[in-house]
């Protein structure tokens, strides 16, 4: 505020010059703090802390494939109804009928399963109504299994005339279908996969004058049930074989680690399965692992789960909200049933998995009485439980930072200067700062080296059989720009930041609190120029 | 011969109070004492005057006419401050008339008299704020307390009258003048301190105080943001024969400016550390971070309201002593408001021809908004009708860089 004051002074005395003098003032400040725990490093995580506060890191993964489509789709289906008078010529008065009125009785283009009944959350029937007769006439199509607030599906369409006994007259029409429960069992109720339709048509009887009708003229309209979206079905699901992988997801836990070692005190994995659907099934998995894509290790997990069936029993009705008792099923994996502490000392970045589901192993025994609400579908979620307590020897993590340097707009004025990271750290880790700069490929241009980028280790002692901080160490690292460091990282729109952590001791297991962090603050010292370039 | 002489020092009087202070109305040829036939005079003026103890003339001459400053430059101005350090600067132009007429007093009118003025007042943190930065501060704070800098710019119309009383042993000159403000702004810091934490981690910040300034949506030349008096008076005094003595005391710009409304003060009264940007707890995962405090959200604005300000009054004085082979010596004191603790003395000799129709003059001053000056003018009147004068205030600012204070005034005046 000081020097604005000055200079809007310097600039007001000195308005009338012709050239703007310039020097270089040396400039101390701040620039960013900020405080770094396990809650930002375990990123989509579930911190919590043990009595002891120890902190256990819980993710929850969720195994994408099991809610898989094929078990509610019903594609899209066209169906022509037509009619034409059987022989000869006849004529038509004002108010007279077409066509018979007889219930339609036609197939969707279901296959997978037998469909008895369906919610709607969504859809719409795409209607094309010709007429080759040449009067107006009343088309009205009905879907008596088809009701919507109390109310079956019913509407009539006016079609003008055809202009010639040779020209047909065509028009369009979209019917939303949201929200009706339609009924695909026929008219006597033992079908499946049928909509039952009514489709008649009649000279408007505001119509003036009689119309010839032959054998050729045809009164049509074709519906296309088109984007049905069932919120719930019912019918058999059939006995399908669902195969759900191999596939491998994403695992942010580990994701921006690049490399090192890590043993870990104890890992637990629970998998967590529910059944929504009112469908038996049977669940095989083949085999769960974990990746490493840097040095593309996999380990496989080992556990009497992996190559069994498990049979999953259908879910029940509620009639309340939520409307489905799901059935729940839960395996753990720990140290001592399974090898799931070496799938995380793997430091992956994914998470595979290879599951057979076969639907209805019994065959249809509920009587075209599966259900699905597809809100609420075959859940499985995959939960890794550490307790903070490992050793880590050369861990380290990458990460890149998006710059804004360019909203500065007097960046060309700064002329050298030192960063200096200040840190005050609790964790009983040192870790060692790298800052690369990067270009737009993402390839590494220039580097902040430093002779010594070291933030110490806090001081511990072993409490347990663990070491566990007592306290904070304080570091600063400078790092040295000169003018041409200066002007490349003023200029860079990425950063590349390497951090090596090292327990230590190493194998010696440590403890992370629920206490621990690294406090860091971000100053500078820069020469800057008054001179505008 | 004698009222020549008297003429010319008098003249060459007025002409230093002109180039160190703003003009006075009195600065100009008078025709109180010309002993010519004439009875009308009209006069063009201008001048300029930058000084400062505190800051050298190289110094000076960077900030206006541009170029580097490196850190010699700045340790020399560092070496000069004080506790308390004043700059001045001072541009004017001015065209006037007067006439006399038997028995009368003479007439004195300003036609126009356009004056742009600085005054600034600073501790020696601000100086070194803003030449060095805070780096030189850290584990300390630098005091800002008691800066100030004005600047404003007017134009005055005048009218005086000047008459000789006892025998013409006394002379009272007075003058009064509207004046039309044009712009004006003003920094005003109370308290202005800066702390800069030992490692940089912090830097506190205390300021109070104002920043004014006309409408800034009206800075033409023409444009007029207030209204003024202002007043002045001028008594002179000889006596003996054959080596003639005199005395002068003068009062001049004593008066006001009434501001409009259309100003702005911008105020500022805050304690406040800035530690950086704070990082939000999930800033691994956000683009967004927690903002430092606009610029605005320190100070408030108003407007609305008039503001008034005083010229910067010069009280002065001065005895001069003149001999019959045409030399003379002098002292003289002079006295500003805005710069109360430093009044400036100036010695000077001189010497002027029996025609009266040239002039020399030089001594030493000190003090005022400058340090050692050594002042030069030189008079001449041309075909009885034109006189030229031209006067540097200090001499030595061609010769060093390391010199205070410079300033220059050229007349010219055409009597009929």
């Amino acid at each position: 505020m000081l020097w604005t004051l000055i200079l809007v002074c310097a600039v007001m005395f000195y308005s009338c010059k012709r050239e703007a003098p310039w020097w270089e003032v040396d400039i101390t400040a701040p620039v960013l703090s900020g405080s770094l725990s396990l809650n930002n490093l375990a990123t989509d995580s579930i911190l919590t802390a043990d009595a002891d506060g120890t902190v256990r890191v819980s993710w929850i993964t969720e195994f994408p494939g099991l809610s898989d489509p094929a078990l509610y789709e019903i594609p899209d289906t066209s169906i022509l109804y037509s009619y034409n008078v059987p022989f000869g010529n006849f004529t038509f008065n004002p108010g007279d009928f077409i066509t018979p009125s007889n219930l339609d009785q036609s197939s969707l283009n279901v296959s997978t399963i037998q469909l008895a009944s369906a919610t709607l959350r969504d859809g719409k029937i795409l209607a094309r109504i010709q007429n080759d007769v040449t009067r107006r006439i009343l088309v009205r199509f009905e879907i008596p299994g088809a009701v919507r607030n109390s109310v079956p599906f019913d509407t009539t369409f006016i079609v003008p005339a055809a202009p010639s006994g040779t020209v047909s007259f065509v028009q369009f029409a979209t019917i939303n279908m949201a929200g009706y429960v339609i009924d695909f069992t026929g008219v006597a109720g033992d079908r499946v996969n049928t909509i039952t339709t009514r489709f008649t048509a009649q000279i408007d009887p505001t119509e003036t004058g009689s119309a010839q009708v032959t054998n050729v003229d045809s009164v049509a309209i074709l519906m296309t049930y088109q984007d049905l979206q069932p919120e719930y079905i019912r019918g058999y699901f059939g006995n399908q074989i669902l195969q759900l992988g191999p596939e491998e997801s994403t695992l942010s836990a580990f994701q921006n680690i690049a490399g090192g070692s890590l043993l870990l005190d104890s890992l637990t994995m629970t998998l967590d399965v529910k059944n929504y659907v009112g469908m038996d099934a049977r669940m095989t998995i083949n085999n769960i692992w974990s990746r490493n894509s840097i040095n593309n290790n996999a380990v496989y997990l080992t556990h009497p789960l992996i190559g069994a069936p498990v049979n999953l029993t259908r879910a029940t009705y509620s009639f309340a909200w939520p409307p489905v008792i799901p059935q729940t099923y839960s395996w753990t994996f720990d140290n001592a049933n399974s090898n799931v502490k070496a799938l995380a000392e793997n430091l992956p970045n994914s998470l595979g998995y290879d599951i057979k589901l076969e639907t209805n192993p019994l065959g249809n025994i509920s009587g075209n009485n599966d259900f699905l609400f597809v809100d609420y579908s075959l859940d499985a979620q995959l939960k890794l439980d550490l307790p903070m307590k490992f050793a880590a020897n050369d861990i380290r993590l990458t990460d890149t930072l998006t710059t804004n340097f360019a909203d500065f707009e007097n960046r060309d004025q700064i002329q050298k200067g030192k960063l200096y990271l200040h840190t005050w750290n609790s964790f009983p880790l040192n870790a060692t700062v790298q800052l690369y700069l990067l270009d737009a490929a993402g390839n590494i241009t220039d580097s902040l080296a430093v002779s010594n980028s070291t933030i110490q280790a806090a001081p511990s002692t072993i409490v347990n059989g663990y070491l566990t901080s007592t306290g904070n160490s304080n570091s600063l690292i400078v790092f040295d720009l000169n003018e041409t460091l200066t002007n490349r990282l003023l200029y860079t729109d990425r950063m590349l930041i390497r951090v090596r952590f090292d327990s230590n001791s190493y194998p010696q297991l440590v403890r992370i609190t629920n206490t621990n962090r690294i406090d860091f603050k971000i100053t500078t010292d820069f020469t800057y120029s008054t001179k505008a370039e | 011969m004698i009222r020549a002489i008297y003429f010319g020092v008098t003249l060459l009087f007025t002409v230093q109070l002109v180039a160190q202070d703003q003009r006075a109305v009195w600065d100009i040829p008078t025709l109180q004492n010309d002993t010519s036939k004439y009875s009308w005079l009209c006069t063009a003026e201008s001048n300029f005057f930058v000084g400062s103890a505190s800051l050298t003339n190289g110094f000076i001459n960077t900030l206006y006419l541009g170029g580097f400053i490196d850190n010699e430059m700045k340790s020399q101005q560092y070496d000069r401050l004080s506790e308390k350090n004043v700059v001045g600067a001072a541009a004017g132009m001015r065209f006037g008339g007067q006439w006399r007429d038997k028995n009368k007093p003479i007439t004195h009118i300003t036609w126009a008299d356009r004056r742009l003025i600085f005054n600034g007042s600073f501790p020696p943190d601000a100086l070194r704020l803003a030449m060095d930065g805070n780096q030189s501060f850290k584990g300390s704070t630098a005091n800002a307390d008691r800066t100030r800098f004005d600047y404003f710019s007017f134009t005055t119309f005048g009218y005086g009258q000047e008459r000789s009383v006892f025998n013409n042993r006394l002379q009272i000159q007075w003058n009064a003048g509207l004046i039309l403000g044009h712009q004006y702004s003003s920094v005003q810091l109370n308290k202005a301190r800066i702390h800069t934490d030992n490692l940089g981690l912090f830097v506190d910040m205390d300021v109070e105080g104002t920043f004014r300034t006309s409408d800034t949506a009206a800075k033409k030349l023409t444009d007029i943001n207030g209204t003024g008096i202002t007043t002045g008076l001028r008594i002179s005094g000889n006596w003996g024969s054959t080596t003639k003595f005199g005395w002068w005391a003068g009062v001049q710009d004593a008066g006001i400016i009434s501001w409009n409304n259309k100003g702005y003060v911008y105020s500022v009264d805050t304690s406040y550390t800035f530690t950086g940007i704070i990082l939000p707890n999930d800033f691994l995962n956000s683009e967004n971070v927690i903002e430092t405090p606009a610029a605005d959200s320190f100070y408030t604005i108003s407007s609305g309201s008039t503001y008034t300000g005083v010229l910067p009054l010069n009280v002065c004085g001065g005895l001069q002593a003149r001999f019959a082979n045409g030399w003379y010596n002098a002292v003289q004191i002079h006295w500003w408001n805005t710069n109360p603790e430093q009044p400036m003395i100036r010695i000077h000799t001189g010497w002027m021809n029996n025609a009266g129709t040239f002039s020399a003059v030089s001594g030493i001053s000190y003090g005022g908004y400058a340090a050692l000056q050594v002042p030069v003018s030189l008079r001449f009147t041309l075909a009885k009708k034109i006189i030229t004068g031209i006067h540097c205030d200090n001499i030595m600012a061609f010769a060093s860089t390391a010199s205070t204070g410079q300033g220059a005034y050229v007349q010219l005046a055409y009597r009929f």
